[in-house]
């Protein structure tokens, strides 16, 4: 099942970019001076190994789970919604408070106990913030609401 | 005959900031190889932000040696935990841990240590030895051969990397795929930017790699967190290293061995695409082929990490080797050090030589400073790095991700290059659930503007005659037998595959 899902996606990723591509090709002349030859020459060879791939498993019919399971699916795409968020609060609420509350969150939600993390998110967003932005004099985001 | 090879550099190197510096990447590089779910790959590409702001030589010194320690760090948490801290340090972990099991912790990793440095000396002076040869004739090579050579890079690590070859050349194909994104290397049309001007200088190739290797690892730690279903924690400290220093006596008898392993891995960090974990392994396998005690291999025989440690640490200058001297990665980790030089306006590659030969020769020099100093942070401090080990995880993880996001943001002080980073760190997750390799894109993203400029120069030297092209590799005798080596790669255990199957079958 999962190869299937791999290779489905990986067909039409192919397909995708040779098609994004092929207007790429009308302004040239010949082979060497196409922009779309070396996407269009890739994109062929995704194809073709994605549709090995689709054969291979179709024709195995080894029920190879998705290695998800239930909770922790849940749990890492809340995951990567508080990256997303922390992405989003630290060009609003600049990097410091941003950081702390990112850490904070992350750390309680990795199950560190919330004395601790609070302790450890401001201490650790303090260091990066002075070996960065005063040590390595990187313009880090401020505050803009 | 010409020192400026061998003297040019001190200029560079005798300079108390950037001895600190090299002794600080050691440092850091060992810190992150010895912490399990940290790899020596993840510590470069999360490290190479704060090089951004020193001299190129001091930058680059500093990474070789976060890669230099990386790549020994591995041992300890191997010899402690039973985990390899980084995946080059497997074949440690088969010896090692027993060792440590019987109450021999601090002879295991003194034996680790003093193997890992003399490998990595001993592939220092190979590296002096050969790069500039190498360079000089490298000089000559035309499209043709540096076409053939990022081609045969890309097959081979898609044929050794774990799992099926199909997937690994998928991930390849994608990477190529992601390095055509931005201006046209000739006509300089832009590609698939989706019309966003910020992708018109391509893909941030740092960005992608903190993403591919920094964030997914975190993400998948925590996914092991989360499917945890008892509260197994990592028993460390009962396993307290005394007496590192190993004895003179034990030391003869690994002589051979060490001196063997090395040259195994010095030739095949040199192979482009292969790396520390083949090495180790085929270190190890020839050891126990060799060894008069074979069967107490595994069971925690100083030989088996003696060959497992200098062969993994012996790789480092042979990847030097094929990165400064043809601007191709052997791995995942010299892959994002070229990336690192890129950004410090180098391009490795024979014309390094000519043009930043102090750097070059900083560099040989540094990496000797570098394994002299892992000689005395191994040997003095492997019990501090043990307490390391307790460090809560919850912690760890949160801080690398504020790492990750700071890192990529001062690569331009942009928000675009944290969004590069997540979107790659979303494909590095769905890749492993796909059970699909990150190195070959890593590779694909550095050797893509290679191959593919080198294709289309060679093609327009043939007016765009497609039989003529393919003629021209009877020309070029190297890059033939480099595009038959690589076809052969691929077909082999294709071939050789059927034939199990038919056997199973029948």
């Amino acid at each position: 099942m999962r190869d299937i899902i791999t290779s489905v996606i990986v067909t039409a990723l192919g397909i995708f970019a040779f098609m994004s591509a092929t207007p790429l090709a009308k302004s040239s002349a010949g082979l060497s001076d196409n922009p779309a030859l070396f996407p269009q020459a890739i994109s062929f060879v995704l194809v073709v190994l994605g549709l090995i791939l689709l054969a291979k498993s179709v024709k195995n019919q080894r029920m190879v789970e998705l290695r998800f399971r239930k909770i922790s699916l849940l749990k890492v795409s809340s995951l990567f919604l508080i990256l997303i968020a922390y992405l989003v609060a630290m060009s609003h609420l600049g990097y410091i408070i941003s950081t702390i509350l990112f850490l904070y969150l992350m750390m309680v939600f990795l199950g560190c106990r919330k004395a601790k993390a609070c302790v450890f998110s401001f201490l650790i967003t303090m260091s990066l913030y002075m070996v960065f932005s005063l040590l390595f004099q990187v313009p880090l985001p401020e505050v803009m609401l | 005959m010409d020192l400026g090879l061998y003297t040019s550099g001190l200029a560079h190197v005798l300079d108390f900031e950037v001895i600190s510096l090299i002794f600080l990447g050691t440092l850091l590089g060992v810190l992150t190889g010895c912490l399990p779910g940290l790899t020596a790959t993840m510590g470069v590409s999360i490290l190479v932000p704060i090089t951004y702001t020193m001299s190129p030589a001091a930058g680059i010194l500093m990474l070789v040696g976060i890669y230099l320690g990386g790549v020994y760090g591995g041992a300890i948490s191997a010899t402690l935990v039973n985990i390899p801290g980084t995946p080059s340090a497997v074949m440690t972990a088969l010896d090692a841990y027993p060792m440590a099991q019987k109450g021999k912790a601090g002879l295991a990793l003194g034996i680790a240590t003093v193997s890992s440095v003399l490998g990595g000396l001993f592939s220092v002076f190979v590296l002096i030895l050969v790069a500039p040869v190498i360079a000089d004739f490298a000089l000559e090579f035309t499209s043709y051969e540096m076409f053939t050579i990022a081609l045969f890079g890309l097959g081979i690590i898609a044929a050794i990397a774990p799992g099926s070859i199909i997937k690994s050349l998928m991930a390849g194909a994608i990477g190529l795929l992601i390095s055509t994104v931005g201006a046209d290397p000739i006509t300089a049309a832009p590609r698939f930017t989706f019309n966003n001007m910020l992708l018109y200088g391509g893909v941030q190739f740092i960005a992608a790699m903190v993403g591919l290797y920094g964030v997914t690892e975190v993400i998948l730690n925590a996914e092991k967190y989360f499917n945890r279903t008892g509260g197994a924690k990592n028993e460390t400290t009962s396993l307290n290293p005394k007496k590192i220093l190993p004895k003179l006596v034990d030391l003869k008898k690994i002589q051979a061995n060490i001196a063997r392993s090395s040259v195994i891995g010095v030739i095949i960090g040199a192979i482009p695409g292969a790396g520390g974990t083949i090495a180790s392994i085929v270190a190890y396998g020839t050891q126990k082929k060799l060894s008069n005690h074979p069967d107490e291999m595994g069971k925690g025989s100083i030989e088996g990490i003696a060959a497992a440690e200098s062969s993994n640490n012996a790789c480092t200058g042979g990847a030097m080797i094929t990165l400064l001297s043809l601007g191709i990665p052997g791995d995942a980790i010299t892959a994002i050090l070229i990336g690192a030089f890129m950004i410090h306006g180098l391009q490795p590659g024979p014309l390094l030589f000519e043009n930043n030969l102090d750097l070059v020769s900083a560099i040989f020099l540094g990496m000797v400073i570098a394994n002299v100093f892992l000689l005395f942070i191994g040997l003095r401090g492997a019990r501090y790095f043990a307490k390391l080990l307790n460090v809560p995880q919850a912690i760890l993880n949160s801080t690398i991700i504020a790492f990750c996001f700071i890192g990529s943001y001062a690569i331009q002080n942009s928000f675009f290059d944290i969004k590069t980073m997540l979107a790659f760190s979303i494909l590095g997750y769905l890749m492993v659930k796909a059970d699909m390799p990150r190195s070959p894109i890593v590779l694909a993203l550095i050797l893509g503007p290679i191959m593919e400029s080198n294709l289309r120069r060679a093609l327009s030297l043939h007016q765009d005659n497609l039989f003529a092209f393919g003629y021209g590799f009877v020309n070029h005798p190297i890059a033939g037998t480099l595009l038959i080596l690589t076809i052969v790669t691929f077909v082999l255990p294709m071939l050789q595959k059927s034939k199990w199957a038919r056997k199973e079958s029948s």
